[in-house]
């Protein structure tokens, strides 16, 4: 179906018959500055899909500024953190001896502690605790996130450089290589690839610590090209003798456990050269003791061919827009937008302005057709309804409250510090399913269980969200403005009658009856009302979708 | 629609399958059967075989699996640091040429008792060494490169249950399917069972769980076309989940096993599946995983290489499949379940030193159930004495030909349609009893057979001319040429034959040097010697 065809035909009342038959999407758009519509609907598009939920105190913050503005605000700022504290008690070894850990006090920050001075038989358990702590910190700062992209940035560089906490185990390694992913998240992708390369949390995780030059390990050169730069695409042609030359480029690189960094051994360092195919220009990388030189050239080479500056941009796609790369997308945006990447210098700001400026980024078709993942449900419910936080760096009341946020992501599939494997989340690669595959059989039930909870447990204050509506006494008024603000998709009239009828008039038919609860304060009515009306509105498809 | 409409319908329509591969007219490679397409779907009306696919995610060593006995000598040579002793190795009734893991005594027991059946070098052309596309090529069944094939993007068996049960999701269930098509026991759908349109199985990890979520509205509008397709996803999964929940609660609850399984998580998946199996699902296909296979470090412990993490799974498969096997012969439903393994690749001949192994090519796959066919089919791989990084298990075997002799055997598909859903024809093979379908042959003949084919070089080693002799049974006959890699880099002949022994001369070969394998294949039977390429 053409675009302008779907533009004037906004409702139709069509029902769900031919499930067969998919309109190919069709796009005619590019990466021309938007010059249309600045309305909450696009405002709500831009906020869902750069942070998590669109608050709408930050809606109406938007609404006053121009797009560029907006844009640049958010690719912008870049908050200042406190590193993770200390919130656990006594450790308790395998014989239920309790013991504390002596390197940091409780509220205190244990990020430059090497948590060598407790008693050995509770090291790893504190390991552990550490790791807890990092991930509670993590889903408190992205529960508390500021009007910018940068929690959405991060996220995104542990869903490419993904590493497991199973794998790395040390919190201090872990929580450098989220540091280093954080400071970075907005700066430039070549250098950061590059000390990616040498940290030590990726390190362990694509075992290169254990590579030498007698037996080198290809784990690392291998998802390196393949996951991290130049990818499997069509015209990714590296061979498999890349990959051998690559491990052998990387071995030699240990990690130092008094000063907690990576250094070069250099006597299980391949010094001898290492050849590339012509995909990478037949290029050499002349081997010797200076083990960061080479790494500079071969992470400079393999940035070098075209394919790297698309993939990662068709990933930031993925990420950002849709999961379909359809051939005028691939001409009309990603093509365009990696030579933008190239000509700055694999700076990723630059690239985010032109795609999030861009009309096809607020192109009708690209409204709507997102699935949440499990931290755009979990935590764009929580801020969308103003739920009140303990503040991210209050370890003794905020850390409980953050567990159970990263628990529940976990449970839907989205954990932190533990993605499925080194190639991040499946929703954003998988073929053909994509985003589809945050919903199945058995996690769907998790999600709609979630929001039940909330509002089953009085955490969602659906009173004040009642009263964005511009006249909730009118239940119709209520209805379309409570649905319009939850949903990216319109409901049908048909559907936004059944709901008000069935859930505010008690099937009635009598808007008065809404109306009477509403003005008169009939708390205990007014309650019942909006809880079931919420909870409905909120197991619907149409939920899930931003 | 149920299915004899759909047969109705599609009747007439002889020259093309239906819509199943959207559009793909198939292709019928190779010897060409009797068969009608009026017969074909017949044949399938009466089957309630169910297949149990075990996924080992990461890359199984399968050279540790199954070990070569008779060139023991250079695999302990090739991978001394990880090797099992050759003493620990299990031996097998009725060989001496392989024997199992020392974890697995369970298997071994089974494979005496004639409930497994083993094929050697299980693999395909161009390896991909990728964990992720790797996965994707055995899930679908296609190593082409083409990223925008539609074909790709779907399982093998989701493309035969489409078949089975054509319409999926609209007319289901139904009351000749009122059950799950597939159901994987997992946390997300694989590309296995996926249809063209939706997966065609549903994943579960807790069989009694309730579900709350509402699905009440069928007037949503259907021309916004990228959201339109994910919210109708949404509405379409939540719709059949809150039906199929109900009905594998039922069926879960309706019975117990009966056989003591052991204490791991896939263990506890069978458990699910022989109760599901038993409380009298139809469902043909079923799914279930265990991780932890990419054991590039510390695959053993140095102190002894029968333990460590690779014994650890080792066991676990083994225990599981066992207990699920007794369990299967105690609710009586042996008669119906077979089983079988998979792994993206296996791992590297050589060894590294993290007491680890990279990534390979070709490896072992089990398959087990009382109408398999006790034996290994295949020879051991061949281990070179002068051991390279490089080198790699060649495959024996291409995985779909495991497919197509699972399909043709166990669910008795027919031609063409078995081509058409596997994309190409492929062997097959005696590892079923021939009594479910009536396909009778069996491992020890075909494997004699397969060593009786004729498959010289001269010279060998070779420059740049050589001359190939072999030898066939008549009908399509493939010989290809593979790298130490284990990729198929050229193909010498591939073409029907009268039976008989025939030379293929090669000239001005542009190969660069080194070691090369030989691969033919006619019928079942397939050879492989090596091919060493010299300097000029």
């Amino acid at each position: 179906m053409d675009r302008r065809v779907f533009l004037t035909r906004r409702r139709p009342q069509s029902s769900l018959q031919n499930t067969n038959k998919v309109p190919p999407r069709i796009f005619g758009s590019g990466l021309n500055p938007y010059t249309g519509n600045w309305t909450r609907n696009e405002v709500a598009h831009l906020l869902k899909r750069t942070m998590f939920g669109a608050k709408k105190g930050d809606v109406d913050y938007f609404l006053t500024r121009s797009v560029s503005d907006a844009v640049d605000e958010l690719i912008n700022t870049v908050p200042v953190v406190n590193p993770p504290l200390r919130e656990y008690g006594l450790i308790e070894d395998e014989f239920g001896v309790l013991f504390d850990d002596l390197g940091v006090p409780q509220g205190q920050t244990w990020v430059q502690d090497f948590n060598t001075t407790s008693d050995p038989s509770v090291i790893s358990g504190i390991n552990r605790f550490r790791g807890e702590s990092l991930r509670k910190w993590w889903a408190g700062l992205i529960l508390h996130q500021n009007r910018s992209i940068c929690e959405k940035m991060v996220l995104f560089w542990h869903h490419h450089f993904s590493v497991q906490k199973e794998e790395v185990e040390n919190a201090t390694f872990l929580y450098r290589h989220h540091d280093l992913l954080r400071r970075n998240a907005l700066g430039n992708v070549r250098e950061l690839t590059k000390e990616v390369t040498i940290d030590p949390a990726m390190l362990i995780h694509l075992n290169g610590y254990l590579n030498s030059k007698l037996a080198p390990d290809e784990n690392f050169a291998r998802e390196l090209q393949e996951l991290m730069t130049v990818g499997k695409g069509i015209d990714s042609l590296y061979t498999e003798n890349d990959v051998i030359e690559a491990a052998r480029v990387l071995t030699g690189w240990r990690i130092d456990l008094k000063t907690m960094t990576s250094f070069l051994d250099t006597r299980s360092h391949d010094i001898a050269n290492k050849t590339f195919s012509a995909f990478y220009n037949n290029a050499t990388i002349t081997g010797n003791s200076n083990g960061l030189q080479e790494i500079d050239q071969f992470i400079n080479m393999i940035f070098n061919t075209p394919e790297t500056a698309k993939f990662i941009c068709r990933k930031l796609y993925k990420w950002f827009i849709y999961y379909e790369i359809d051939d005028a997308t691939e001409t009309n945006v990603i093509a365009p937008l990696a030579t933008i990447f190239i000509n700055n210098n694999f700076e990723i700001r630059p690239v985010l302005e032109t795609l999030l400026k861009s009309e096809h980024f607020f192109d009708a078709l690209n409204q709507a057709c997102y699935i949440k993942s499990p931290f755009d449900l979990i935590v764009g419910t929580l801020r969308e309804f103003n739920v009140s936080l303990p503040p991210y760096t209050d370890h003794a009341t905020g850390y409980p409250v953050f567990y159970s946020v990263y628990k529940k992501a976990a449970e839907m599939q989205q954990d932190l510090l533990q993605p499925p494997d080194v190639s991040g989340w499946p929703s954003y690669y998988q073929e053909p399913m994509h985003y589809e595959l945050w919903i199945n059989s058995n996690s769907l039930p998790k999600r709609a269980d979630y929001t039940n909870d909330l509002i089953k447990d009085n955490i969602l204050d659906l009173r004040m969200f009642a009263n964005y509506s511009s006249n909730p006494a009118d239940p119709n008024q209520l209805v379309e403005d409570v649905s319009g603000l939850l949903f990216r998709y319109p409901l049908s009239s048909a559907s936004k009658t059944y709901i008000k009828d069935k859930f505010l008039l008690n099937n009635s038919g009598n808007d008065a009856v809404w109306t009477n609860a509403w003005n008169t304060n009939n708390a205990s009515l007014i309650k019942t009302s909006l809880d079931q009306m919420f909870a409905f509105l909120m197991n619907l498809p149409e939920y899930h979708l931003c | 629609m149920n299915r004899r409409k759909f047969l109705v319908n599609t009747m007439p329509a002889a020259v093309t399958l239906p819509g199943f591969l959207n559009g793909f007219s198939f292709t019928a490679f190779g010897s060409s059967p009797d068969d009608s397409l009026t017969s074909l779907f017949e044949a399938e009306a009466s089957n309630d075989h169910i297949l149990v696919l075990i996924q080992m995610v990461g890359g199984n060593d399968g050279l540790n699996m199954v070990v070569p006995l008779d060139m023991y000598a250079n695999y302990y040579n090739a991978r001394t640091n990880v090797a099992i002793p050759q003493s620990k190795i299990l031996r097998l009734d009725g060989t001496d040429k392989s024997g199992l893991h020392p974890a697995m005594t369970d298997l071994q027991n089974m494979y005496n008792n004639g409930k497994i059946s083993i094929v050697q070098s299980v693999g395909y052309e161009n390896q991909n060494f990728s964990h992720f596309k790797s996965t994707d090529i055995w899930m679908s069944g296609n190593n082409t490169n083409d990223r925008f094939s539609r074909v790709a993007k779907t399982g093998w068996l989701g493309r035969y249950i489409e078949t089975e049960y054509p319409g999926y999701p609209d007319a289901y269930p139904n009351n000749d399917m009122p059950d799950p098509l597939a159901i994987q026991i997992s946390n997300t759908p694989t590309v296995t069972v996926q249809g063209p349109i939706l997966s065609m199985g549903l994943s579960i990890t807790d069989p009694e769980k309730l579900y709350s979520f509402v699905n009440p509205f069928s007037d949503y509008p259907l021309t916004a076309a990228s959201a339109n397709k994910e919210l109708r996803y949404v509405r379409i999964l939540s719709e059949k989940t809150k039906t199929y929940s109900d009905i594998i609660r039922a069926a879960y609850r309706s019975t117990n096993n009966m056989a003591a399984y052991p204490q791991n998580n896939l263990a506890q998946q069978l458990q699910i599946v022989a109760r599901l199996i038993k409380g009298g699902l139809k469902t043909r296909v079923y799914t279930v995983s265990i991780g932890g296979f990419d054991t590039h470090k510390k695959q053993v412990n140095a102190s002894d290489t029968t333990t460590g993490n690779h014994a650890k799974l080792m066991k676990d498969l083994s225990s599981s499949i066992a207990a699920f096997q007794k369990d299967l012969e105690l609710l009586q439903l042996e008669d119906r379940v077979m089983g079988m393994t998979f792994s993206e690749f296996g791992r590297r001949i050589k060894s590294n030193a993290s007491m680890g192994t990279d990534h390979g090519a070709a490896a072992p796959m089990l398959l087990f159930g009382k109408h398999v066919k006790k034996g290994i089919l295949g020879k051991s791989p061949d281990i070179p004495a002068d051991i390279k990084t490089v080198n790699n298990v060649p495959f024996q075997y291409d995985f779909r030909s495991i497919y197509a002799s699972v399909l043709e055997r166990w669910f008795c598909v027919k031609q063409p349609l078995l081509d058409s859903l596997l994309l190409k024809n492929y062997q097959s093979l005696p590892i079923v009893h021939g009594t479910p379908c009536g396909l009778a042959d069996d491992i020890a003949d075909t494997n004699t057979q397969s060593d009786n084919m004729i498959l010289k070089m001269w010279p060998n080693p070779y420059s740049i001319n050589a001359t190939i002799q072999f030898s066939t049974t008549g009908g399509f006959t493939l010989i290809q040429q593979i790298n130490a890699l284990g990729q198929v880099i050229k193909v010498i002949t591939s073409q029907n034959y009268a039976a008989g022994t025939y030379n293929i001369d090669i000239y001005n070969d542009d190969l660069k040097p080194g070691v090369y394998f030989l691969r033919l294949q006619n019928k079942s039977f397939q050879k492989v010697i090596s091919a060493l390429k010299m300097r000029q």
